[in-house]
């Protein structure tokens, strides 16, 4: 799957002391202050065929949000996740590659232990047309549905675009100009000064449309470390681009694009797309996203397959679209169906999905997952299955 | 007889004065809809809501919210319970709407057609919230005949849009001939289709104009469900930072 392996992190110690702490915290605290805490705990039942096996993988997933307003404009939150794995939890990358390349790479086995971490941590000083902002934030934006490109630091999971992700650890500012515009600054420390991350956006509403424009100055790795092959350097990437959403003959239509210039490459990155919704609720969208990084014909090689895997890449290929359409049925029940695609190589995804709100503070959610293509191509190797996860919120 | 009780039974008579004498009998159907706006449209407002899903199995779904309004265009909601949908938030200025995503992060752009999806799985669609208010501003209107509704007499009127963008180009309004509120709306697609059908209760005084505090929405394609808004406590002419109407705002909701 796409950026498979972001997110893995190991960590066994403190897990309930903490959290009964914060709940215990949060009660005493909410009769102090404009305080509040919420959360939902999740367990999700997957299964995949990956190497000519039937793999199971479950997991417990906790998750406590805490918000807090301190007065003159202060706010901090925080989320903290707790996940504990059962089942297969140990995935060699090999087995996520084409069987001809998997021989080219050392074993590299992927450990799913159980970990904690926070979400989100961050406080937020607003004491007028300046706001600031410390800690691990959401840097998130892009009017794109599925394929983000702005999206510098973390890329959706595109078999699931919706689902949450992690913040990053950054200080922000932003200028308001206005109700509808205005103008972030952010720094992310990695490193050095010299190696962190820095970036400017801007954004504006003006003829019903959102603009925005972004220039970033990044360090990354196409491969990091830890998949079995040296490496690579960290290595300066600049990227400007910027999107526009707003709606022409009664579609939603957005444009997001980036150009790249990093690792002695450069590149343009665009995605262009639509929706329409009928009457009767259903809701089609239909997205194609250019990679001038990629290539138009497997076989790829695998450090692209590496690349891909850590996220640090959207696609192998160059030309991808991504469609689904959705509808209720009744208000209780939603059904999907989603495909992801790779034009050059023929491969596709097919995800149908099944939700219902089983009670006000309970989702049950089936995805499945099958894939279409050859042997080598971006989806042909990817592993069918499929997941049944059940959240209740509190 | 005592201050208090006097000055009560003199508001008392001056309510029923308002109330009683059928001063808006001759009124046009322009002129209705003017008086309509009069109550229903707010310079700015706050207002807690109750909104109610009941399904065809019978089970309910509440959801609260917190809005913020000012003049016809800008409009803030905060979603508060239940716990699956606090903090989700909305903005709209104009035609344009944005969701934040509390567990993204992310706001996003409601647009185009899809404005016509369920607003937090109600039978109120993100048009509906979206829409401006004042239908004087937007549709031209006659009165087609005079109607009794629940004990009320109603002016009833036709809407045609004015605009070609609007979700519903044709309504039905049963409006209270002394109220001057409405009582019930059908809401019709191009075709004449019956889209939906809005029922307006609890209607209460609020300082100086009428107000509905019920509405029941009733959808023809959902046959399945039914919602019920309910007002728990509204306040107009409260004083409101120009900074709630703004995207940073929606973002950080602080």
């Amino acid at each position: 799957m796409t950026g498979w392996l972001q997110g893995c992190r190991v960590g066994r110690h403190g897990i309930w002391p903490v959290a009964l702490a914060a709940v215990v915290t949060s009660s005493q605290l909410q009769a102090q202050q404009e305080f509040r805490a919420r959360g939902y705990f999740e367990h999700q039942f997957a299964v995949n065929h990956t190497a000519d096996a039937w793999r199971q993988l479950d997991y417990d997933r906790f998750r406590v949000d805490l918000d807090a307003r301190a007065g003159r404009g202060t706010f901090g939150t925080a989320a903290v996740v707790f996940q504990l794995y059962r089942g297969d939890t140990e995935i060699d990358v090999r087995d996520l590659l084409p069987a001809n390349l998997a021989s080219d790479i050392d074993s590299a086995v992927i450990t799913l232990d159980h970990q904690h971490f926070l979400n989100h941590a961050y406080v937020r000083f607003q004491p007028g047309p300046v706001q600031l902002t410390v800690g691990k934030q959401y840097l998130t934006w892009g009017a794109a549905w599925a394929f983000n490109p702005t999206e510098l630091f973390r890329p959706k999971d595109l078999f699931e675009p919706t689902y949450e992700r992690e913040g990053v650890g950054a200080l922000s500012t932003t200028l308001s100009l206005g109700s509808l515009s205005d103008v972030m600054v952010a720094f992310v420390p990695d490193g050095a000064f010299d190696t962190s991350g820095k970036l400017i956006r801007a954004r504006h509403h003006v003829a019903g449309f959102d603009l925005s424009a972004l220039a970033a100055v990044t360090h990354e790795a196409l491969v990091p470390a830890g998949l079995g092959i040296d490496p690579d350097p960290l290595e300066q990437r600049v990227t400007v681009g910027g999107d526009v959403s707003g709606e022409l003959l009664g579609l939603g239509i957005w444009a997001e694009g980036i150009w790249s210039d990093h690792a002695n490459r450069r590149w343009a990155e665009i995605t262009l797309g639509g929706n329409y919704s009928f009457t009767d609720g259903t809701l089609v969208l239909v997205e194609g996203y250019y990679n001038g990084r990629g290539q138009s014909q497997n076989p790829y090689p695998v450090e692209s397959w590496l690349s891909r895997l850590a996220g640090s890449s959207r696609s192998l290929g160059t030309a991808m679209f991504y469609a689904s359409g959705s509808r209720p049925l009744g208000q209780l029940w939603h059904v999907g169906m989603s495909v992801l695609g790779n034009a050059g190589d023929g491969s596709l995804v097919l995800i149908p999905s099944v939700a219902y709100a089983f009670a006000e503070n309970v989702d049950v959610v089936f995805n499945g997952v099958l894939t279409i293509g050859g042997e080598g191509t971006e989806f042909g190797t990817d592993n069918q299955g499929g997941f049944l996860r059940g959240r209740v919120y509190f | 007889m005592p201050t208090e009780l006097r000055h009560a039974t003199v508001a008392a008579l001056a309510l029923w004065v308002s109330t009683a004498t059928p001063s808006h009998a001759q009124l046009t159907a322009r002129e209705v809809l003017d008086r309509v706006d009069a109550n229903m449209t707010v310079t700015t407002a706050r207002l807690t809501a109750r909104m109610s899903i009941t399904y065809r199995e019978g089970d309910v779904r509440d959801l609260t919210f917190e809005s913020w309004s000012l003049g016809t265009d800008q409009a803030f909601m905060e979603f508060t319970a239940p716990a699956r949908d606090a903090g989700s938030r909305f903005l709209r200025r104009g035609n344009a709407m944005w969701i934040f995503l509390p567990r993204v992060g992310k706001s996003v752009r409601i647009q185009g057609h899809m404005l016509r999806q369920g607003l937090m799985g109600s039978d109120f669609s993100y048009g509906d919230a979206s829409e401006n208010p004042s239908m004087a501003e937007d549709y031209d209107a006659t009165i087609e005949r005079r109607d009794t509704l629940e004990g009320r007499q109603a002016y009833v009127l036709y809407l045609t849009a004015r605009r070609a963008d609007l979700s519903y180009p044709g309504r039905r309004v049963w409006v209270d001939m002394e109220r001057l509120v409405p009582l019930k709306e059908e809401w019709f697609a191009r075709s004449g289709k019956l889209l939906k059908t809005a029922e307006f209760g609890d209607v209460r005084r609020v300082g100086d104009r009428w107000y509905p505090f019920r509405i029941e929405l009733d959808n023809a394609l959902q046959a399945d469900t039914r919602t019920t808004l309910q007002v728990l406590d509204i306040r107009f002419n409260v004083a409101i930072a120009d900074e709630i109407f703004s995207l940073r705002h929606l973002e950080s909701g602080s």
